[in-house]
């Protein structure tokens, strides 16, 4: 292996194309289309140096120096492997045609392949091969790298016994015809030796399509070759078997492709003061080749493998190393300007380790790799390799490799899909029209230039120098370690431009599918190891500390929100939010709750209430004693006390006791008055609506009230009209008015509904009772009643209320439905503090004064005294009025007195104590 | 005194002296006399129920209706009865959701009419009651108006002070008002013990109006049976 990395052609994505070379531009329309056809490039012949990159351009003085391999030079992509075709000398094909179908003279040949052609020398081609495969002799088919590559190095003691199975299946699915059922007949085929002066260079140039074992040199059958293959095969003009004309040499523009119908690319022979110097120096030196690989040499080991030994042995070589003490046990190689002799100068090759190889492996013909095989090398080339100072690591060394214990599975895959494939090709030879090139068979090289996915990682030492410097890296100047073998790519030899340089030809035939053996022979390789100079040190404190944490981290995976709308103006849109997972769906609240925090006193006070609720759940015994009588007698005291206040006040006179209690006095109070006045203003045409909202328990403190009114309206001539929002006011109404309603009363009974009822009686009295109290239907018909359709149709609204609760609702929703009628109020006496707030006073100095809605108010069984007086009326209420006196004195003195006694009873213990 | 006088005035004497028995604790008299009291009372509320409210407002006008042929009064009187139906049933379990309904229409229509009538009735115009200006030139009696005036202000807004519930609970002790609140408080207690206070004494002269009241009928029944 070089010094150098072999680069690896760049991914023309990561190049502008502005910065692509122009033939590379042109390439780049099929990759947007990768299922359109590759357009063809224009030939060889029609590619002036001007429109060569210039990494071409820069290659000629490169050339020139044989023992420094271009740096910058891309890699040679896994070449198709051509049907055994000699070019004629008129159309000299391209160079990677003779390249894999180039097979040494016999004397040339191994051991092992001597054997097997010596065994298969009768055999006749195969039947299938539509012409015998000319094998044209290459002199420096040593450049072409070994087809098994390091990795496998064939012995001469192979026998067709270790020939790895695909080959066996290969062969043994020939005709009987075919010559060998091992060798393939390219192998069988004397090596004719072409014309001196028609050399065919460059050729070893293309790496072979396989490094992994799979001899290229040997052409499959019609039926088992690739598809590509049979496209090329079928496209190409049948050539005789042997062709003695003399080759022209192929310039190093004959690798360009041309744009020929059969995807031949062909060159026009160039002449030889056409040539750039590195060049001719190449087509001079590889006529000598040729010409001395004519000449009879006697039989060594393959030139391929030694040289590939020898590339690998120099790879493995320290600087200091003593020289090998083999060159000569190398087998001469016939254009020995390119493999430099390694004794000459002192360089020592080191022994390459033993790789123990899988037993699939082991037994396909291979053996360890001696240094018998290695070349001899050159002046020249030991002064080049003696200024690399430092050892290059092997990149085919598999000392720490890990090799599958079996054989791979696309091995025999490969064997099985061939005749298949071969039959494809033949069908697509057939057809005018060639099929765009299944992805999966493209190269890596055209599918990173189609944008698509390559097969192997391009490795940061394989990028040629121009591409690093468009990525600003460093040149790849000083030799590296390699850690990545490339099989597929050749060893640039000294004095020929490297196979890196040849572009892939693009033509409308299929491409090869990459052999799997050029991967995996990568990810056998074990890492090349760490320089010895370039330790790895740790960072000081101070610069970890700076080292950003998050470089570490690894990146996560950004949240991609496929939803899509379905509903609304919004359908079929992605990424839109959702409203649905916060509005409808039930979730958490974005706001924990406090937490309830109970303190003593709380608890405190939770035990208080719960043992007052457990206290009265439990029946307790009835208590005695001391305690029951005192409630007894303090029962009976007021009980006596108020009975003996009453019948002292009710008799005094009787009694001969002081007139304590006489009559009420003669003034009515303001409220009072009222009342009268705006009775005795009333005119006789309008009823008075009496409600009686008070039933038979307030009738004794009532029913004197309500009674002098209904006097004064009778007195007055005005009829009353008496309604109840009690069930039982009805009766009590009934009572009353039988009584002082001499001048004619209709009783309409009970307004149903509480405040919904009154309010519809309000809004229109007639639909609220159909028949009054007695059940007469025509009440409406009959005179109070005749002239009335709504309440403001009455002359005076009175109500006598045992509860504040009927006289506000009284005057809430009926009074704003009464118009200019008046409202007052006979109330009971524990109704007047909620009462009197809607009193309109009018001595009080409010902003409403004179909006209120009760206009007039008597207050209990003293105002209706008080009232009967005012009327010179005496009544029950005059009658009763002493009786009431008393009886409120002794209230008021009993709790007088309890006041005391309980004030007594606690200063006592006080004093006890004190 | 017609038979009529003298039975029920005999029969509201021995009622009237069967509840003063509770005077010497609960015993069997007061207890029957109770249950009558409330057997006759729901007696008599049934009884003017059919006569005041069902018969004339609901049988009578369902039969009028339909004898008539005024299907709009059929209908709601049937919508009237069903609904009565429902309350009634109320008390079953399987149909006793059915009368929620109608329940849930009284409530919010009696809830609806009390608050419109509260407002219009009851809160704005108290609210403007205790707007009294506290002094009034041209009025002889000025001192006496101001003073009450102030009485209003203060009372009505010192109650509404002691209605605020605005304290805060410290660790281990009772809820206090804020310091600002609390003299306030103290003002408004005193206004309204003496409303209650108010309540207390007109309850309790109703109470002895009506013992008076009694006494004074139970005397004359006695005077008149012996007289």
């Amino acid at each position: 292996m070089p010094a150098a990395p072999v680069p690896v052609a760049p991914a023309p994505q990561d190049i502008a194309p502005a910065e692509l070379p122009d033939w590379m531009k042109e390439l780049a329309p099929s990759a947007e289309a990768p299922a359109a056809p590759v357009p063809a490039l224009p030939a060889a012949q029609d590619l002036a140096p001007a429109d060569l990159p210039d990494w071409m351009k820069e290659l000629a003085p490169n050339a020139e120096v044989p023992a420094a391999p271009s740096a910058e030079v891309p890699p040679m992509p896994p070449m198709p492997v051509e049907p055994a075709v000699t070019p004629a000398a008129a159309a000299p094909v391209a160079n990677y045609d003779a390249s894999i179908t180039a097979v040494p003279a016999a004397d040339e040949l191994p051991d092992w392949l001597k054997a097997l052609t010596q065994d298969e020398a009768n055999a006749a081609p195969s039947a299938d091969v539509p012409a015998a495969p000319a094998v044209t002799p290459v002199a420096n088919y040593d450049h072409v790298p070994p087809a098994s590559g390091s990795v496998l190095p064939m012995t001469a003691a192979a026998a067709a016994d270790e020939l790895p199975d695909w080959l066996k299946a290969l062969t043994q699915d020939q005709p009987d015809a075919a010559p060998s059922a091992e060798v393939p007949p390219a192998l069988v085929e004397p090596a004719v030796t072409p014309a001196p002066g028609a050399p065919v260079t460059n050729f070893d140039h293309v790496p072979p399509a396989s490094a992994s074992g799979l001899p290229v040199t040997a052409p499959a059958p019609a039926d088992e070759l690739p598809d590509w293959l049979k496209d090329m095969a079928s496209d190409a003009p049948v050539e005789p078997a042997v062709s003695s004309e003399p080759v022209a040499p192929i310039t190093n523009y004959d690798y360009l492709p041309s744009a020929p119908a059969s995807g031949f690319p062909v060159t026009e022979p160039a002449a030889a003061d056409e040539l750039p110097d590195w060049l001719r120096a190449i087509t001079q030196s590889s006529d000598a080749a040729a010409a001395a690989a004519t000449t009879d040499e006697p039989a060594v080991e393959t030139p391929a493998l030694a040289f590939d030994a020898a590339a690998d042995a120099y790879a493995d070589a320290a600087p200091d190393a003593p020289a090998s003490t083999e060159p000569e046990a190398a087998a001469p190689i016939t254009d020995d300007e390119h493999v430099p002799p390694a004794p000459a100068s002192g360089l020592p090759i080191t022994p390459r380790p033993t790789v123990t190889l899988p037993p699939w492996l082991v037994g396909e013909g291979t053996a360890p790799f001696t240094n018998e095989d290695l070349p001899e090398l050159d002046d020249e080339t030991l002064a080049w390799l003696s200024e690399s100072k430092k050892p290059e690591p092997s990149g085919l060394d598999l000392a720490g490799a890990t090799l599958p214990a079996e054989k791979p599975a696309w091995m025999d895959e490969l064997a099985a899909a061939t005749p298949a494939a071969a039959t494809l090709a033949r069908a697509a030879a057939d057809q005018s029209e060639i099929a765009p090139t299944p992805v999966e068979e493209m190269p890596d090289w055209l599918r990173s230039m189609r944008g698509q996915a390559a097969e192997e990682t391009l490795t940061t030492e394989d990028t040629p120098d121009w591409l690093r410097t468009l990525r600003g890296l460093p040149p790849t100047g000083q030799p590296t370690p390699s850690t990545t073998a490339q099989p597929g790519a050749a060893v640039p030899a000294a004095g020929k431009p490297s196979p890196a340089l040849v572009p892939e030809p693009v033509t409308n035939y299929k491409l090869p599918t990459p052999a799997p053996s050029v991967s995996a022979g990568v990810t056998e390789t074990p890492a090349a190891p760490m320089p010895s100079d370039l330790e790895q040190v740790a960072l000081p404190a101070w610069l970890s500390a700076m080292r950003p944490v998050e470089i570490e981290q690894p990146a996560e995976a950004a949240e991609a929100d496929t939803y899509q709308e379905t509903l609304g103006v919004l359908a079929g849109m992605r990424g839109v939010l959702r409203a649905e997972p916060a509005v409808a769906l039930p979730h958490r609240a974005a706001a924990p709750a406090p937490a309830l925090t109970v303190s003593e006193t709380n608890t405190a006070q939770a035990n208080i209430l719960s043992e007052l609720l457990r206290s009265e759940a439990v029946a307790q015994p009835a208590r005695r004693g001391r305690v029951r009588w005192r409630a007894l007698v303090e029962r009976w005291l007021v009980f006596l006390v108020l009975l003996a206040a009453i019948v002292l006040a009710q008799f005094q006179v009787q009694l001969g006791l002081p007139a304590i209690f006489t009559t009420p006095a003669p003034t009515l109070p303001p409220e009072s008055a009222a009342v009268y006045q705006l009775i005795e203003q009333l005119p006789k045409d309008k009823p008075a609506l009496v409600a009686f909202d008070y039933d038979a328990s307030q009738s004794g403190e009532l029913d004197p009230g309500a009674a002098v009114v209904v006097r004064q309206l009778a007195t007055r001539g005005v009829p009353v009209v008496a309604v109840s929002l009690r069930l039982t006011g009805s009766g009590a109404a009934e009572q009353v008015l039988s009584h002082s309603a001499a001048s004619g009363y209709v009783n309409l009974g009970y307004i149903s509904g509480g405040p919904v009822g009154l309010l519809q009686f309000a809004v229109d009295p007639r639909t609220a009772f159909v028949s009054d109290f007695g059940g007469n239907a025509k009440v409406w018909q009959t005179l109070p009643l005749a002239t009335v359709h709504s309440l403001a149709d009455f002359g005076l609204i009175v109500l006598v209320s045992g509860s504040p609760e009927s006289t506000r609702a009284w005057l809430e929703q009926a009074q704003p439905y009464a118009g200019d009628t008046k409202t007052v109020a006979v109330i009971s006496a524990g109704a007047e503090p909620m009462v009197r707030p809607y009193y309109d006073d009018p001595n009080a100095n409010s902003i409403i004064g004179g909006h209120l809605p009760l206009k007039g108010l008597i207050v209990g069984l003293g105002g209706a005294a008080a009232y009967e007086r005012a009327t010179y009326a005496p009544a029950a209420a005059t009658a009763l009025w002493p009786a009431l006196g008393g009886g409120l004195l002794a209230a008021a003195v009993i709790i007088l007195l309890g006041n005391l006694v309980v004030l007594l009873a606690a200063a006592l213990p006080r004093r006890r104590k004190a | 005194m017609s038979p009529t006088e003298l039975l029920t005035g005999l029969a509201a004497l021995v009622l009237t002296l069967g509840l003063l028995t509770y005077l010497v604790g609960d015993n069997p008299l007061y207890r029957i006399l109770s249950h009558l009291f409330v057997g006759v009372t729901a007696g008599y509320v049934t009884v003017l129920a059919w006569y005041s409210v069902i018969e004339p407002q609901l049988v009578q006008p369902l039969l009028a209706g339909s004898a008539a042929g005024n299907l709009r009064l059929a209908v709601i009187e049937a919508i009237g009865l069903l609904g009565g139906l429902f309350l009634l049933l109320k008390s079953v379990h399987v149909v006793g959701r059915a009368g929620t309904l109608f329940v849930a229409l009284m409530v919010g229509v009696g809830i609806a009419v009390a608050v419109g009538g509260g407002l219009t009735g009851t809160l704005i115009p108290q609210a403007a009651a205790t707007m009294v200006p506290l002094y009034q030139l041209g009025k002889s009696n000025w001192p006496e108006l101001t003073v009450g005036a102030l009485f209003t202000i203060v009372g009505t807004l010192a109650t509404l002070g002691f209605f605020y519930y605005g304290g805060r609970a410290e660790p281990g002790s009772p809820a206090e008002r804020p310091a600002l609140v609390k003299p306030v408080a103290a003002v408004g207690q005193v206004f309204i013990g003496a409303a209650f206070g108010m309540m207390y004494a007109g309850a309790l002269a109703a109470s002895v109006a009506i013992f008076a009241a009694r006494l004074g009928e139970t005397w004359g029944f006695v005077s008149q049976l012996f007289k």
